[in-house]
Parts: structure tokens; C-alpha cells; sequence
């Protein structure tokens, strides 16, 4: 039988009570609360690049296509894996996802023959965080209008101590505790989920 | 063992023992259950005068153990939500989003 001790593992035991039970709260609020309570302003200024952070023009590509341009992006890549102060034989790279805007998308997809029936119901299920391969950032905070990032368009950027210096003078936003926790929830299902349906043998 | 005492209620869950048998329970479920419905085992719940040994535990302990698997329950819940009710990206749009990619940033 599993215990409690087994499931308190699962729990994030770093917080105290307090924003445990904030927390939560909010997890327990969801899907009713995906609006500005997904950031937060209280780590503004901060010297570290987190899991989360929104940041303004880094490069991307959009293979096959050769094009790089600057655009903002979300850092899918874990605050201690880029974290200078971690030391480690070799420095990994920065992954991360661009920011699309909604309504540019919206109307791109209108323009290419999709019903109105068709979009309208797309854009409600990525409001409700329901497409799994789509993480949606409402309006609020920093953001200035409803975004999304498709965790399948991942890019990456070498991590040096000026690049990554340089990361945080272009911070957007940072997501708050139940932002980050609705983040990492999408991110592992859309990476992690076994629903292969394909028994692959052992040998 | 004689049952000693009838006892109301949810906060008769305190001990580790009791916890561990809520949440095994509620593995079971769909849901995670933070309570057992005494009222709904067909006769009053009689506690054993082990239990009112081990009911003497520190309190902050019972506290803290029934929020964690309140806590557990939100959890499976919201993961419950996202994947029962996920919708994929159709291969139309997954197409237009690749054609239109530079127009979309």
C-alpha cells in the first residue's frame, strides 16, 4: 500500500505552508483562473533566468527553413540546468519556444480557409489550457496580449555567462508559483505521457 | 477487542495508520477522497482503544497529513483535467502553422 510518506514526494516541499496552501488554492481553482494569476511580479529584477520566463528577442529558427530572427520566447529549460552558480563540466544550452500572438493566429487561421465554427472552438480549448501541445499565456502582468507557445517548436541557444546575463535585462515576465506549476504539468504530458499505444518488445 | 467509543466525523482520521488507509482508498478512485462517509457503512463506527491511544498524537501531524492528501487530490484532479479533456492540434492547422510560422511571431 502506498503511504503518505510515498506520496509526499510528490509534493513541493521547498515552499513554506503558506504558498503551499496558496498554492493550492489556485490549482484547486483551475480552470477558472488561468488570467494574471499565472505571473508574478515579486521575483522583478531578479538575477536569475527561470523555468517560465517570458524573454524578449532571442533567436529562432524554423527548420528546414534557414531564416534566424529574434523573436520573444518561453524557457522550457530547467532554472537549475541554466543556472551559472550550478557548476558543471559542460555548460548546456538554453531551450526554448517562441511566443506567438493569438490573435495573429486566430487570423491566420481564418485566412487559410478555417471556419469560423472551427477556430472559435480551437481558441476556447487553448484558453482552457486543453490542447496539449499548446501552453497559452493570458493577458496580465507584462504580457500585453493572450499568447501561446507550442512546446513542439523547441529552439536552443548556447548558455554563456554574458548570454545568459544578457537574459535577464530582457525578461518579459515570470510565471508565478501556479503558473509555473500549470507549465510543468502541460510540459511533462506533452513530453512524457504513455499513450504510445505500442508495445515495443523487449529485445 | 471491544469497540469502546462511537466517534463522529471526520477528524476521527488522525492517526498515520488511518491516513494511509484513506489514501489507499481513494487510490482507487477516480478521484482522490479526503474522507470516508461513516454514515454510509451501515452501522456507527466503533474505534478500538488502540485508536484512543494513537488518537493522542500531536494534532499539527493529523493536520498536516490530511492536507497533503487534500493536496494530492487537487493534483489529480488538475492532471486528470488536462489529460482526460486534451485536445491535439489538427494536421490542417498543424500545416498552415508550419506555412505561416514567421507570420505567427
Amino acid at each position: 500500500m502506498i503511504s503518505i510518506e510515498d506520496l509526499e514526494i510528490y509534493l513541493p516541499k521547498y515552499l513554506s505552508p503558506e504558498s503551499q496552501e496558496k498554492l493550492f488554492d489556485a490549482l484547486n481553482d483551475f480552470p477558472d483562473n488561468i488570467d494574471a494569476r499565472l505571473y508574478t511580479t515579486a521575483l522583478r529584477g531578479g538575477l536569475t533566468t527561470l523555468q517560465g520566463d517570458g524573454i524578449r528577442d532571442l533567436p529562432v529558427v524554423h527548420l528546414p527553413d534557414p531564416a534566424v530572427r529574434n523573436t520573444p520566447v518561453l524557457i522550457l529549460s530547467n532554472s537549475c540546468d541554466i543556472n551559472h552558480e550550478n557548476k558543471r563540466y559542460l555548460q548546456g544550452s538554453i531551450c526554448y519556444a517562441p511566443i506567438l500572438k493569438l490573435n495573429k493566429y486566430r487570423r491566420v487561421l481564418l485566412d487559410n480557409a478555417i471556419s469560423e465554427e472551427k477556430v472559435r472552438d480551437h481558441i476556447r480549448d487553448i484558453r482552457i489550457q486543453r490542447i496539449t501541445q499548446i501552453f497559452f499565456l493570458p493577458k496580465g502582468g507584462e504580457v500585453r496580449e493572450d499568447s501561446i507557445v507550442f512546446f513542439d517548436q523547441v529552439n536552443h541557444c548556447v548558455n554563456t555567462r554574458d548570454i545568459c546575463a544578457d537574459l535577464n535585462s530582457r525578461r518579459l515576465f515570470t510565471l508565478s508559483q501556479y503558473g509555473h506549476y500549470l507549465f510543468l504539468l502541460k510540459l511533462s504530458i506533452h513530453f512524457t505521457r504513455l499513450t504510445e499505444g505500442i508495445d515495443r518488445s523487449s529485445i | 477487542m471491544t469497540p469502546t467509543t462511537t466517534i463522529p466525523g471526520r477528524f476521527v482520521a488522525p492517526s498515520l495508520l488511518t491516513a494511509t488507509i484513506l489514501v489507499g482508498t481513494a487510490l482507487n478512485t477516480d478521484h482522490l477522497s479526503t474522507e470516508i462517509n461513516f454514515n454510509n457503512l451501515g452501522s456507527p463506527y466503533k474505534a478500538y482503544s488502540w485508536e484512543n491511544s494513537i488518537s493522542g498524537l500531536p494534532y499539527n501531524i493529523r493536520e498536516e497529513q490530511n492536507n497533503e492528501i487534500s493536496y494530492i487530490n487537487i493534483l489529480h484532479r488538475v492532471v486528470s483535467d488536462l489529460v482526460e479533456n486534451s485536445v491535439s492540434v489538427s494536421a490542417e492547422i498543424s500545416k498552415i502553422v508550419n506555412k505561416e510560422f514567421w507570420n505567427l511571431v
